[in-house]
């Protein structure tokens, strides 16, 4: 049995172990995290919920495979949950239907505190750090990796959509990609 | 393309997953014989990472938790879905019993609850033993339900009107006997209030006279710890 806060490999090592009120803890842990990457990809909130409950349903059947070594769990969650809002985004036969070219407003607010606080804490201060970068790149670059980030749209179909040579999208998404390595090099690992 | 730098170029667009297909082969490609631009790779990849915490946050509905640990329960059990009302026990007398239980204590009819079940799970010499739970200061909406069947020492718990609590507690169900506190299991309730518990209990929990419910930390305690929340009579 548990008697403290059991850390993040702690509840994948129980949910492997088939413990359900393990999957509700990390819910309650992750899940509005989750939740609101799927909304920002799709863009409607019925796919999200749908996103969401997959997201927690993969993490139930495949908690015996994910490795400690390779990424930290919410950077698991999150690799799955944006896979599955790629792959909705992409199999819908209205394309365009939702465009998404901006993180929206990147002002910092600060996040309110759940039913994990210390949690919490840790994860709304690396939000602050990553808006507060991303909200430092150019606004021309801001919209292309936001179109390939939570599009899931090639260079190609970037410089199709904005109208820009492709040399341009590409030069811009790595420019921005290599802006925010650089910022982000010697802070916390997510 | 096999050209060291050009793939370098590419990295950060493989990292996203935006190159087109041929490009992504010869990154591919490479990366299988180059340490340095895998290192880089592993960088951006952690770059593309952390934007996913760069989204506006946005409240869930309350009952998607609920929904989830439902799957869950229906994954455990490898059944289809069904009410949200009726735990899902692999023991068809339990699952009756928990049935009656759990509609009883929708309607709120805890005085009718005898009456309710059906006349060979009602409780008599040598069958079905019940305890009703009510709440302290501390959770005064709540009410509950014990039913235990002594020759199999198997019962069912369920609770309406408790709190939902944070990730980091759950509560936890003891007997009781003379002072002496025994855990007969740990469960959560949903965001309405609403909680099932299926009991294993000792051979000998009819020398337990007595039940109580406690908050306690995610998994349980030895011994009761919190914030005492229900109690009952055998």
């Amino acid at each position: 049995m548990a008697y403290s806060n059991p850390g993040d490999e702690e509840l994948i090592g129980q949910i492997a172990h088939e413990k359900p009120e393990a999957v509700r803890a990390l819910y309650r842990r992750y899940g509005r995290l989750i939740y609101s990457l799927a909304l920002h990809i799709v863009g409607d909130h019925s796919a999200a919920e749908e996103i969401t409950q997959d997201v927690f349903m993969r993490v139930w059947e495949k908690a015996g495979t994910y490795d400690a070594g390779k990424a930290k769990v919410i950077t698991w969650l999150s690799r799955i949950t944006r896979n599955q809002a790629i792959d909705v985004l992409r199999k819908r036969t209205r394309r365009g239907a939702h465009e998404r070219e901006t993180w929206g407003d990147l002002k910092l607010v600060a996040d309110r505190v759940d039913h994990d606080p210390v949690g919490n804490v840790e994860l709304s201060s690396q939000r602050e750090e990553v808006r507060a970068a991303v909200a430092a790149l150019p606004e021309n670059q801001q919209r292309a990796l936001s179109l390939a980030f939570f599009q899931g749209l090639t260079h190609r179909q970037i410089a199709e959509k904005l109208g820009e040579p492709l040399g341009t999208v590409k030069t811009r998404i790595r420019d921005a990609m290599q802006k925010l390595r650089g910022r982000f090099a010697g802070g916390a690992d997510t | 393309m096999s050209d060291h730098h050009a793939i370098q170029e590419l990295l950060p667009g493989y990292a996203l997953g935006c190159l087109d297909t041929e490009e992504e082969k010869a990154v591919r490609e490479h990366l299988g014989g180059c340490e340095s631009c895998s290192e880089m790779l592993v960088s951006f990849r952690e770059v593309s990472d952390r934007l996913n915490f760069s989204v506006p946050m946005a409240e869930p509905p309350k009952a998607l938790e609920g929904r989830i640990m439902r799957g869950i329960d229906n994954a455990l059990l490898g059944r289809r879905p069904s009410p949200r009302w009726l735990p899902q026990f692999r023991h068809p007398a339990l699952a009756a019993i928990a049935a009656v239980l759990i509609v009883t204590l929708a309607t709120g009819n805890l005085l009718q609850l005898t009456k309710a079940l059906p006349v060979s799970l009602q409780p008599r010499s040598g069958g079905l033993l019940t305890a009703m739970l009510t709440g302290t200061e501390h959770a005064t909406d709540a009410y509950g339900t014990i039913v235990l069947d002594p020759k199999d020492n198997k019962g069912v718990l369920a609770v309406n009107g408790l709190p939902p609590l944070d990730g980091t507690h759950q509560y936890q169900l003891w007997l009781i006997r003379d002072g002496q506190r025994r855990s007969a299991g740990v469960f959560s309730v949903d965001a309405e209030g609403y909680g099932a518990l299926l009991l294993m209990v000792p051979g000998d929990f009819q020398d337990f006279r007595s039940f109580g419910i406690s908050i306690e930390p995610l998994g349980g305690s030895p011994a009761p710890t919190g914030t005492k929340v229900m109690g009952g009579v055998l």
